[in-house]
């Protein structure tokens, strides 16, 4: 589709064009990037390296009402949520938004999750090209791209004079029609910068995993003891699960008084020792090992094998943010390995 | 003076300080209705939990009372509950919540005055300082990021 | 250098021995400035180990998680847990057995007189993007670091993690064996924590609104203290439920205070759950506030000495009076 180019100076005069929207994108609140909503237009950055702050939480909030129920004289009186707002997320990156598309099969296969589906449908993104990918980025190990555009509506890309505008889809295109006048057509000099542009930042990514044939691979591998070894240092908190782009299991609660309260679903994480817990008080994955490896098992084989997608896009916050440096680039390599495949 | 009415609950403990609550009534000692009372066996009963969440349910302050030191039924009840909560009032503060919402007592089961004195001190120190601010939603239904 | 070469003799020694089953030590973790944490069980891997300032972690918490640490329920009672630690882990260890969290005579200790850990914040983003498992070592009062192979060296107080600077001492106590180093010692003066009292309340309320609203829940805070174990949480229990799942500032306001009062007169301040923390939450200005209150209050010290009780379970006739009417 079109590209345009954006001039560094209008990049607000742009984010102001958006129009009536919900405006979702980085900004730093008390020292730290956090990807939320934007009351001033002035707050918002992208000059910022990769944050690790969550993005997955525009679609899939940490704690979402799906009803409200209240007893009234007439019974029991059961309101569920409004619509989404129409929403814009400034300045996703391109794994971020590619986690999307990876966890669109999940809510819509057997059913229509209405909480997670209204939300993708008022939802336009509009991804920034990473320019300085980290020592945690292994998106091309996983089929993504530090500028790919899969998931995304609108990409910008860093050029000398401000941002290659890469219109990827129709709803993005109407997403910045207000915009139009800010923008110009892109030159061949200027797609020419773009594309030496995303080439340099591929050369950045230093960190590879071989995912080739894993999904059989790891169900092979179930029974070995590298999993106790590896998985003794894990010390079974959700750092690795809470800030995932793309992990997604949920718990459904509810709050309140018998005479009114309501339902929510939160974030639940695959490596707490509750997250298996039964009734009855046993424990099918007691040991802190056997949940690491259903995680690895769950990205790398189940979901791909269910759903088409490797659950993971690359971002590596996970490796990042371990506590104990728990890294799955490292685990996934010592499984082929032991495996001898 | 405004017309807020704070709530304020009261944990008391069943052999003095409820005991002298009750005294205070039977003795027609006027005090603010201001206080909900709950009884527990002992002052050390008190989970410095159950203060942080009786502001979030809604009260506008708390107040614990139990025995004198060196008067616990159960001997040392009062002295361990006085290391816990004195280190909590202190926590609260710090965490910046006034130390006016959360007060503790000591009322014997002889001391119906004392205790009228106790809630209306604490029920006037909080009016002064407002709703409590640090509340869980009551708004059920709500759009979140 | 030498400690990781004192430490690795040590650990054959040990290892090769009947009653011992594991110990646990650092290994070189699998990128950049990373040390990790490592389970060892045969004389042979002992080569395995190093020591340096990239070995942050507190491995004391290894005997406490659930499961008994890196054992599974089948292995306990087939040996001692041989662990690594440095000054301020093993006054957790001192902790522990003061509260019969862990019994002493089911461990064996290994001090090492810690130079200082850096900060993996800082050193990261002095020398960005480190692919290659770099390597830093103490020499004099500057960090010498090899990384990405370039050599750097870097005065220590600008990379050393703020826990350090503040050591009560850097010998460690109560341990079998020694490896021994510089030592220093140092009086926590908490002039941080008295500038936050100086502050308005209000302020010191809209600072911890905003820094508990940020916080995830991921519970690593609780999960990498080696003093939080119990084997039932009031963060996890549902009847009665203290703490909502949802995830709000209310919320986590009572988590946080939950948490940091359940530490107060224990925490020994190793300052793990800062460090783990994701969204960079100041946990030690809350635990700190505690510890210089419990010593100003009740005159008492956590880990100080492996004599006395847990400070929630004694008084004194004459314990103050602070406030109550």
């Amino acid at each position: 589709m079109e590209t345009l180019v954006l001039h560094k100076d209008k990049l607000k005069d742009f984010l102001k064009a958006l129009g009536d929207v919900r405006l979702v994108a980085p900004v730093t609140v008390a020292g730290k990037t956090q990807f939320c909503e934007v009351a001033d237009i002035d707050a918002v950055e992208l000059d910022l390296n990769n944050y690790t702050a969550t993005t997955k939480k525009v679609m899939f909030p940490q704690t979402e009402t799906m009803f409200a129920f209240r007893s009234t004289p007439d019974g029991v009186k059961v309101e569920e949520g409004g619509p989404a707002p129409k929403t814009v997320v400034f300045g996703i990156r391109p794994c971020d938004a590619r986690s999307f598309v990876t966890l669109d099969p999940l809510f819509t296969k057997d059913f229509n999750d209405p909480y997670y589906m209204k939300r993708r449908a008022a939802t336009v993104l509009i991804g920034h090209a990473c320019a300085e990918p980290t020592n945690r980025c292994f998106c091309p190990s996983v089929s993504g791209s530090p500028a790919g555009t899969e998931g995304l509506d609108v990409l910008l890309t860093d050029i000398d004079d401000g941002f290659h505008v890469q219109v990827v889809t129709d709803r993005g295109k109407e997403a910045i029609s207000g915009a139009k006048s800010l923008l110009t057509k892109a030159t061949e000099a200027h797609n020419k910068q773009k594309q030496a542009a995303d080439k340099a930042s591929a050369a950045k990514i230093k960190r590879s995993v071989n995912l080739k044939k894993m999904h059989e691979i790891l169900p092979k591998a179930f029974g070995l003891p590298e999993w106790k070894e590896t998985g003794s240092k894990c010390i079974g908190c959700g750092i690795c699960t809470y800030n995932c782009p793309t992990c997604h299991c949920f718990d459904i609660q509810d709050e309140g008084t018998p005479y009114q309260g309501r339902r929510l679903r939160t974030w639940d994480a695959c490596m707490f020792s509750e997250f298996t817990m039964h009734a009855s008080g046993e424990n099918p994955r007691h040991d802190r090992s056997e949940r690491l490896r259903n995680r690895m098992l769950h990205k790398f084989s189940y979901y791909p094998r269910n759903l088409g997608f490797i659950s993971c896009v690359g971002c590596g916050r996970c490796i990042e943010l371990c506590p104990v440096n728990e890294d799955l680039i490292q685990i996934l390599n010592t499984v082929r390995e032991v495996c001898n495949e | 003076m405004s017309s807020f009415e704070p709530k304020i609950v009261a944990f008391l403990c069943n052999w003095c300080t409820y005991a002298g609550a009750d005294l205070a009534g039977t003795s027609r000692y006027q005090y603010p209705p201001n206080v909900r009372v709950i009884r527990v066996m002992c002052s050390s009963r008190i989970n410095p939990a159950f203060i942080i969440n009786a502001l979030l349910e809604g009260a506008d302050g708390v107040l614990v009372s139990g025995c004198h030191p060196g008067e616990c039924h159960y001997t040392s009840g009062n002295y361990m509950a006085r290391r816990r909560l004195v280190l909590m009032h202190r926590m609260l503060e710090y965490l910046g919540i006034h130390p006016d919402r959360f007060r503790m007592s000591w009322v014997s089961a002889s001391e119906g005055a004392k205790w009228a004195e106790v809630v209306t001190e604490v029920t006037e120190a909080v009016k002064v300082l407002g709703p409590n601010v640090i509340k869980r939603e009551q708004v059920w239904m709500q759009q979140s990021l | 250098m030498d400690a990781t070469k004192s430490l690795r003799a040590i650990a054959r020694e040990v290892l090769g021995r009947e009653d011992i089953a594991c110990l646990i030590g650092y290994e070189k973790g699998s990128y950049g400035f990373r040390a990790q944490p490592c389970v060892l069980t045969e004389p042979d891997q002992a080569d395995r180990l190093i020591f340096s300032p990239l070995c942050v972690h507190n491995l004391t918490n290894y005997l406490t998680l659930e499961q008994i640490g890196p054992l599974s329920k089948a292995d306990i009672g087939k040996g001692k847990i041989a662990v690594v630690v440095k000054g301020c882990d093993s006054r957790a260890i001192t902790v522990l057995c003061a509260e019969n969290g862990i019994k002493r005579e089911n461990l064996y200790v290994i001090g090492v007189h810690s130079p200082g850990v850096v900060d993996l914040k800082k050193i990261e983003r002095r020398f960005p993007n480190a692919v290659e498992p770099a390597e830093v070592s103490l020499e004099g009062d500057s960090f010498t670091i090899t990384c990405e192979g370039e050599t750097a060296s870097v005065p220590r107080s600008e990379l050393v993690n703020a826990k350090c600077l503040r050591c009560k001492n850097n010998v460690p106590q109560g341990c079998d064996v020694v490896v021994e180093g510089p030592e220093h010692s140092m009086e926590d003066d908490f002039a941080d924590i008295a500038a936050l009292e100086a502050k308005p309340l209000e302020e010191r309320a809209h600072m911890w609104q905003e820094q508990f609203s940020s916080c995830i829940r991921c519970y690593a805070c609780r999960n990498s203290c080696p003093l939080c174990y119990c084997s039932e949480c009031i963060l996890d229990k549902l009847r009665p439920q203290f703490v909502r799942r949802s995830v709000d500032f209310p919320e986590n306001l009572l988590f946080h205070s939950a948490r940091a009062f359940h530490l107060a007169g224990r925490c020994i301040e190793c300052g793990e759950c800062e460090r783990v923390c994701p969204q960079d939450i100041p946990l030690m200005v809350l635990n700190r506030k505690l510890a210089r209150d419990v010593k100003e209050l009740f005159g008492y010290e956590a880990g100080a000495d492996p004599e006395q009780k847990a400070l929630f379970v004694t008084f004194k006739p004459d314990d103050p009076n602070e406030g109550i009417l």
